[in-house]
């Protein structure tokens, strides 16, 4: 994970990027992690209760 | 201009002129109290609604940072430890606002957010998105930098293919300088304030199956 974060962070030297293999797919590391982060971000807003809302029927 | 004090003066909801027309055009959709409304529907108190105004509170961030680099010009970041600081609140303010937006997109597509008459809401989210898109790229490529120049060769292969190369070349730094830092966020910005007035308009979009009865079916 610490290695992960280091190659996200590191944005002055050369990329790293990951192939799916058998597919045409290639993406930096960098962008996964944002990308996942958003989906993860994005499941838990609907997840997770709001402050102070009252449950109704 | 027609004046108040004559016998034959006509004002209010008889007059023609093109100022009350505009009056009641805007006012007659958008009164105050749905313009700076002071309470919201129960299901708007949910998380997925935060990443609008996140959204709106990046884009703010965004351009108080971009008019004080401005003032100093694109090359300030790379001589000044202030210029730095202040292109890296730029930058990682860009990243909060696509971030945000994309969230937010996703949340309103899967909720249909276009039911209920609000198809001008979803088209000028839109359109701020492609605008933004845009605005995005051509600040990547006023870096002053070997990545804009490297960005630039790439993309010019791309816009000369689609044939807009004649009108938007990406290795002139003065055009993508002005369209970043006046065209493009003019155009964000007027078509931000037209999605937030068309929101205040016809509300926030309720759930699916929760619609109001004159909503239903539309």
């Amino acid at each position: 994970m610490n290695a992960l974060m280091i190659l996200a962070s590191d944005l002055t030297g050369p990329g790293t990027y990951i192939k799916i293999p058998l597919t045409p797919i290639q993406i930096s590391v960098g962008n996964l992690i944002v990308i996942v982060t958003m989906l993860v971000t994005f499941v838990l807003a609907i997840l997770i209760p709001f402050p102070g809302r009252k449950e109704t029927n | 201009m027609t004046t108040t004090n004559t016998p034959s003066a006509i004002t209010g909801e008889e007059s023609t002129l093109w100022t009350a027309r505009l009056r009641r055009r805007f006012f007659g959709g958008l009164p105050p109290e749905r313009l700076l409304p002071d309470s919201q529907p129960a299901y708007v108190a949910s998380w997925i609604y935060v990443f609008g105004v996140l959204t709106i509170a990046a884009l703010i961030i965004i351009i108080i940072s971009g008019v004080a680099l401005t003032f100093e010009g694109p090359l300030w970041w790379h001589e000044s430890d202030v210029g730095h600081f202040v292109n890296s609140v730029h930058f990682w303010s860009v990243q909060l606002f696509f971030f945000s937006m994309a969230i937010h997109l996703w949340g309103k597509f899967w909720m249909a957010a276009w039911r209920g008459g609000r198809s001008k809401t979803w088209m000028t989210g839109v359109l701020a998105f492609l605008a933004s898109i845009g605005t995005g790229f051509t600040g990547y490529l006023v870096q002053t930098n070997f990545d804009s120049q490297w960005i630039a060769s790439e993309a010019k292969d791309g816009l000369n293919s689609v044939g807009i190369g004649a009108w938007f070349n990406v290795l002139d730094v003065g055009q993508a300088l002005l369209l970043h830092v006046a065209a493009l966020p003019l155009i964000v910005g007027a078509i931000t304030i037209v999605h937030v007035l068309q929101v205040r308009r016809r509300g926030v979009v309720p759930p699916m199956g929760f619609e109001p009865s004159e909503e239903a079916g539309s």
